[in-house]
């Protein structure tokens, strides 16, 4: 069945894209803030199997590069040395998670040569770590936010939906009073009221939780049209008139309801977070130097002689470009899914 | 046309459920206007149902039937009157009171298919009542409980563990037969049960209820549009049109033999 | 009419709510315009002082709140401690450069979404429907940010527009229609930055809406008579699905302003967001408050528009 292929495709890739961002230390061949000053603006190494003397080899290795001798900018491959790719190398140690830090790294090549796949920035640091490791502030953003916001909304929809009359209008009538602010204006907003220079990417991760506490609107209007409407099923005016109590309605029939829709709406919330982190730090006002993130990686790119001669730099975008991608495609996928068991 | 002898030869039995003078309104409240619209669902309506008897309801559609069914559930509140079991009115009663009374009767609606939770299988939604009134058994007896009331509504062991949605209407409407009966009812309510059936299925439905009415000494409440079946069923009948029981002249093939209408 | 003063007075209702929770919250924030001042070491403290009782910092944030809502009916919205003139000259400018980027690219968008829309739809299924789908579906993959950062690649690579602001140096010397010209001219980026980039959202809708429509019986039955496609889709399907498409005109408005923001803020268009970026970093709360309000003014009206469009062009909701 194609369908079942194409979501096993999903799945996987996915489960990939997060799994090298959650454990980017491990991906990654450097620390993010390593940095190799007599190799700036290094495009990417390019892995060979034929060395000089044009004889094949079984396995992938590089050159190391060198400053064009002639003055010019750019590097030239320093043919006489190949440093073979080695998986499963011992380099800088990394956080795993909380205490635990380890030293293997996927891939790398021993110590003289550097390898750069996605080339260096301006300090000289490799690109391809800065995207892993950058990548997993912003995912873990989006991740939070969206769980903020609809554990938030997800309650007070459910608050809404059931126990109607007051309680209703006023969580009803609260949340178009957020829903009256452009969305980026309300992200704006809320950055104001919070301290201007943000130290650590805790605090700007706890940021993304607050703004997520402020996205509860549109999921608890969602949730509180499901539950006004599983309320009214037959099979929950059956459980009542056996006497249930509110719990058993709510918990047997009226929230797993609610799951699907929020398992679709965090398809969608995701993005918008990592999106809303983005965006911040790309005007300087969230996560900075030399922490990166997807959104202070996309800075280099305003400037006209990084977007003409070092295009490397542009792979962040690319990269957000494929994440997005994925979470709408997952989207698409839930909600077909979900139109096949409504029918 | 067969109709019904009274339940228990000639002496009365004691009466169960006893409504009297039920009015239900619903309101729509309009911004900026002093004025309510009200709509009455129902006026006045008072009957009696006696123990192991049916009595039918019998109205077109909009007479107020469903409303009255919800009403005698606990899921609407009556703006006046009384719904007397066992003599207490159950609608001032204490909600644990409530609960209790709630699992003496149960009310079965009209299309199966939105009556049973389409997530669970055929042995889970029978289960519910027992989930929900919590009686401290074991799974295996509370399992043994659902197969027994699956048999009593003759629906075979291969059927338990598929969902709503495989079955046929009649053995949908089966299966929630059996989830009321998992409780020892002593009064069914029956909005329309048999109405969106074809009429073999209507025709087994409705010898099974008779057998099942025997066997457990249960009264039904049968809401029906349809007279036809009403004079198998029913030993009484009363007819609600607009909202309140009017004396109506039947056709004479029903009201031939001794369908009683009620005062 | 009832129903149109209704809005009306839930519009404000809505407005002055807004206004007071964020002013609460901005008034509650750490860090004001004066602490940036007293940084300044051209600023003696004694000053940021008297600046502070003159504008009332200390007094308590309800009373400040009335004063606020009194200098707003006047049209000044405060005063901007930083830019050192009242709030309204400020933002008048700047509010009509914004809806001049947003009308245009509404209008942009509408024209591409609408036919794009419509011959995917009648093509539903086919492969003009698939490729015309996969163009939206990666369109919208691609976040405003990228979008324009790509656009502005394409400006510095070909040098066919100008990469930001709103007019070239010196062009206050120009005539008016060379004026025009330049203005033009440095409208093209960001325009289609922000079509480009609420256009996908809006085939998608647009293709829905007229499939919908194009499913219907009633249209299925004039097709069935030869009614020509032509025909069918302006005369029938595009009125039946006019309706959809006014309130997905209300609801975009929203998305629509969130990217004019960031768009003017990367492209220097001088509208509210790169004022508001300013206003952020120099603590400027009077500034930020205006601009969060002028923002939500614009949304709440658009919706109230687009509420008014459809009770005008419905029958049917009129007579309830």
């Amino acid at each position: 069945m194609p369908n079942r292929l194409r979501t096993v495709i999903l799945i996987s890739f996915l489960a990939l894209l997060h799994l090298a961002l959650l454990f980017a230390g491990f991906f990654a061949p450097y620390d993010f803030a390593q940095q190799h000053r007599d190799l700036p603006f290094a495009p990417p190494t390019r892995l060979h199997l034929v060395d000089a003397a044009g004889t094949w080899h079984a396995w992938p290795f590089v050159h190391s590069l060198r400053a064009n001798v002639d003055g010019s900018d750019g590097y030239t491959e320093d043919v006489a040395q190949a440093y073979p790719l080695r998986l499963f190398v011992r380099g800088n140690a990394f956080q795993i998670v909380g205490p635990w830090t380890a030293h293997v790294h996927l891939f790398g090549v021993a110590s003289p040569g550097q390898i750069f796949l996605f080339g260096t920035d301006d300090f000289g640091r490799d690109e391809l770590s800065r995207m892993l490791f950058g990548g997993r502030i912003s995912l873990f953003a989006g991740i939070l936010g969206a769980t903020a916001a609809l554990s938030v909304g997800a309650f007070l929809g459910v608050l809404s939906g059931f126990y109607s009359g007051w309680t209703d209008a006023v969580i009803m009538r609260t949340s178009e009073l957020f829903l009256a602010l452009p969305w980026l204006y309300l992200l704006f907003a809320v950055r104001a009221i919070l301290p201007l220079r943000v130290k650590t990417t805790d605090a700007f991760l706890l940021f993304i939780v607050v703004v997520g506490l402020v996205a509860w609107a549109r999921p608890a209007r969602l949730v509180r049209g499901i539950v006004l409407s599983a309320r009214e099923r037959h099979f929950a005016l059956a459980a009542r008139a056996m006497g249930a109590s509110n719990f058993h309605v709510l918990r047997y029939h009226i929230l797993p309801e609610i799951y699907v829709l929020l398992l679709t709406t965090a398809a969608l919330l995701i993005p918008q977070f990592v999106l809303a982190e983005v965006t911040l730090s790309f005007l300087g006002l969230g996560v900075g130097e030399p922490i990166p993130t997807w959104g202070n990686l996309l800075i280099p790119m305003q400037k006209y002689s990084v977007l003409r001669s070092y295009w490397w730099l542009c792979l962040p975008a690319f990269a957000l470009v494929l994440l997005f991608l994925a979470y709408h495609w997952a989207s698409t996928t839930l909600q077909a899914a979900l139109g096949e068991v409504r029918s | 046309m067969e109709n019904r002898p009274p339940a228990n030869g000639q002496a009365q039995p004691p009466v169960l459920l006893s409504v009297q003078g039920l009015s239900l309104e619903y309101a729509r409240r309009h911004a900026f206007r002093a004025k309510r619209t009200e709509t009455h669902a129902l006026r006045d309506v008072s009957f009696d149902l006696r123990e192991g008897e049916t009595l039918a309801l019998v109205g077109p559609s909009g007479s107020g039937k469903s409303s009255l069914a919800k009403c005698l559930v606990l899921l609407e509140t009556p703006s006046t009157g009384r719904i007397l079991y066992r003599g207490t009115d159950i609608l001032q009663l204490p909600p644990e009171a409530r609960r209790e009374v709630r699992g003496e009767m149960h009310l079965i609606f009209q299309d199966a298919s939105t009556a049973l939770n389409p997530r669970w299988t055929v042995t889970e939604i029978v289960r519910e009542p027992l989930t929900i009134h919590s009686k401290g058994l074991s799974s295996a007896e509370s399992t043994r409980l659902v197969i027994e009331a699956l048999e009593q509504v003759e629906l075979g062991a291969n059927w338990h563990a598929r969902r709503p949605r495989e079955l046929s209407g009649g053995q949908r409407q089966r299966v929630a037969l059996a989830r009321a009966l998992m409780l020892r009812p002593k009064l069914l309510i029956l909005d329309e049960a048999l109405a969106s059936l074809d009429l073999s299925a209507q025709g087994q439905l409705g010898n099974l209820l008779l057998e099942l009415q025997q066997r457990y000494a249960m009264s039904y409440l049968y809401v029906t549009h349809d007279m036809r079946m009403a004079s198998v069923l029913a030993h009484h009948f009363a007819v609600l049109d607009g909202g309140r029981i009017v004396p109506r002249t039947l056709p004479t093939e029903l009201i031939a033999g001794t369908l009683q209408p009620v005062s | 009419m009832l129903r149109v003063t209704r809005r009306f007075v839930h519009a404000l209702v809505l407005l002055l709510g807004v206004s007071a929770i964020s002013f609460a919250l901005l008034s509650a924030a750490p860090g004001n315009v004066f602490d940036e001042l007293r940084l300044n070491p051209q600023i003696s403290p004694e000053a940021v002082a008297a600046l502070k009782a003159q504008f009332g910092v200390d007094l308590p944030w309800p009373t400040r709140y009335a004063h606020w809502l009194a200098s707003v009916l006047r049209g000044e919205f405060g005063y901007s401690v930083s830019y050192r003139c009242r709030v309204g000259t400020l933002l008048w400018p700047r509010a009509r450069n914004t809806l001049l980027l947003t009308a245009l690219a509404t209008i942009l968008a509408w024209m591409i979404a609408v036919p794009w829309g419509i011959v995917e739809a009648l093509h539903r299924g086919r492969w003009l429907d698939r490729l015309g789908g996969g163009i939206t579906a990666i369109l919208l993959a691609i976040p405003e940010l990228v979008l324009v950062l790509l656009l502005l690649w394409l400006a510095a690579r070909t040098r066919w527009f100008p990469t930001g602001g709103m007019f070239s140096l010196g062009s206050a010397e120009l005539t008016i229609s060379r004026k025009a010209w330049d203005l033009a001219q440095h409208l093209i980026l960001p325009v289609l930055a922000l079509a480009l980039g609420t256009a996908p959202f809006l085939i998608r809708y647009v293709r829905s809406a007229i499939s919908a429509v194009l499913d219907a019986p009633f249209l299925q039955s004039a097709r069935g008579f030869g009614i020509g496609t032509a025909r069918i889709v302006y005369r029938h399907a595009l009125p039946a699905a006019a309706n959809s498409l006014i309130s997905l005109l209300g609801f975009s408005i929203g998305a629509l302003l969130s990217t004019s923001l960031l768009i003017e803020v990367v492209l220097s268009w001088p509208g509210l967001g790169p004022l508001m970026l300013e206003a952020m970093l120099a603590r400027d709360t009077c500034v930020v408050m205006a601009v969060v309000m002028l923002s939500a003014v614009f949304l709440v009206l658009g919706n109230l528009i687009a509420d008014l469009l459809l009770y005008w062009s419905d029958p049917r909701i009129r007579a309830v």
